[in-house]
């Protein structure tokens, strides 16, 4: 686990500015992919139970279902809910300018990143980190798509589901409503 | 050997060099001289291929270009290691990037100028910054090695012993092109001076030369500059207000 932990430390040096805090920059990221994770399950949960709540209605105090409506679109109970992975991933663009602008902090290195042989070295240690970021982003806004999708599916009365469910979801994989 | 061809170069409608012709072959080392604006910064930074101009620098016959770059290193005062890297990370960056990185003459200068090998550089005094950033640009494994007053900030005996152990470790294979105001101090050191004035090149000559005609490097200067010995004389009498006697 150790020499796995090592070796992570060792790639990731190279993926990014020499000297660079590196592990100041994981542990935003992750705090940041928690708080942004956090945030759709609260935002979401409460669209999708405030939607549920609008297939009943109060009869002689008890709640009953009145099957002829149907829920709202999947996709639009995932508005909101994946606000706090998009900032996430729109964050990763100032980030490589800090990579970049890194070459300029305190002297001037971009000379010598300018003189290496290998031309995508400056690129890549620019870029490197900021894209894997925003692909662990997306990658989070689908799967948690997904998951809130089986909820979605499983919890909602059968008789009030629309009709092409699996539609709405590949809309909302694609990116509809979000 | 660096020849470059015809360099202009202009910020705006101010020209910074103006057709500049100069050839560096291997092995000499190269002084290059002017007042302050006078083009040194920028004639060495359109070598590199950090600014863009017109003209043509070639490397042995060759544009500069990523394929040969690594064969010119470059020490400036404005400083290019990285800040938060210590003189043992930039050993392992360089090594990694350099093949030709010259681990020898690393140890023995780091030895030499005593300079800690594992605290971040930008955490050392100025003099040790100067200090590391001409030992990176030494034993990067260039054969071409452009200095921008690498030693601003650096005590005269520190400069001293810098200019003995370049002496010392350079192979006759290894040129260097050192643009200083220093000129005294450098005149044992090099073997050539060139001299820019408002972007051009108005002087070139050889120590040698210098020597056979009885002149110093600083006589040459003042001759070329056409300078006048009378100026402050003139500007003191004038400031105080004295008549000249």
């Amino acid at each position: 686990m150790k020499k796995m932990g090592n070796s992570f430390s060792q790639w990731i040096e190279r993926q990014v500015p020499p000297g660079l805090d590196w592990w100041t920059e994981v542990k935003w990221a992750v705090s940041g992919l928690a708080v942004g994770a956090l945030w759709s399950l609260v935002a979401f949960f409460y669209q999708f139970s405030n939607a549920c709540r609008r297939l009943y209605d109060w009869v002689g105090g008890k709640s009953v279902l009145v099957e002829s409506r149907t829920i709202d679109p999947f996709p639009e109970l995932l508005v909101q809910a994946m606000a706090g992975l998009l900032l996430g991933m729109l964050l990763t663009i100032p980030l490589a300018c800090y990579h970049y602008a890194y070459y300029y902090l305190g002297s001037r290195s971009i000379y010598v990143m300018r003189r290496l042989p290998d031309r995508w070295e400056l690129w890549r240690r620019c870029l490197m980190v900021p894209v894997l970021l925003a692909a662990v982003c997306l990658l989070a806004i689908e799967l948690l798509t997904f998951g809130y999708f089986l909820v979605f599916l499983l919890v909602t009365p059968d008789p009030c589901l629309p009709q092409e469910p699996w539609q709405q979801l590949l809309y909302a994989l694609g990116g509809g409503r979000i | 050997m660096i020849e470059i061809k015809n360099l202009s170069k202009s910020y705006g409608k101010k020209d910074a060099l103006l057709d500049v012709n100069l050839t560096l072959s291997q092995g000499e080392i190269v002084g290059l001289f002017g007042e302050n604006g006078a083009g040194k910064t920028t004639l060495l930074k359109c070598v590199l291929g950090y600014l863009r101009h017109q003209g043509t620098v070639t490397l042995d016959g060759e544009p500069i270009t990523r394929s040969n770059i690594q064969r010119l290193s470059f020490a400036t005062c404005e400083h290019s290691f990285f800040p938060a890297l210590s003189p043992a990370g930039h050993r392992d960056f360089y090594r990694m990037h350099f093949p030709r990185w010259r681990e020898k003459r690393f140890q023995g200068l780091m030895d030499f100028f005593e300079l800690p090998m594992d605290r971040p550089a930008g955490k050392l005094s100025t003099g040790q910054k100067n200090q590391l950033e001409v030992i990176l640009a030494l034993c990067q494994g260039a054969d071409y090695i452009l200095m921008d007053e690498p030693f601003a900030g650096n005590d005269v005996f520190n400069r001293e012993d810098f200019y003995k152990v370049l002496l010392g470790i350079l192979e006759p294979t290894e040129t260097v092109l050192l643009s200083t105001h220093l000129l005294e101090e450098v005149e044992h050191f090099i073997g050539r001076a060139v001299l820019l004035r408002q972007g051009r090149v108005v002087g070139d000559v050889t120590t040698e030369e210098l020597e056979d005609s009885g002149r110093t490097l600083m006589d040459y200067v003042k001759e070329t500059y056409r300078y006048r010995s009378d100026r402050v004389r003139k500007a003191l009498s004038e400031l105080t207000g004295e008549e000249e006697r």
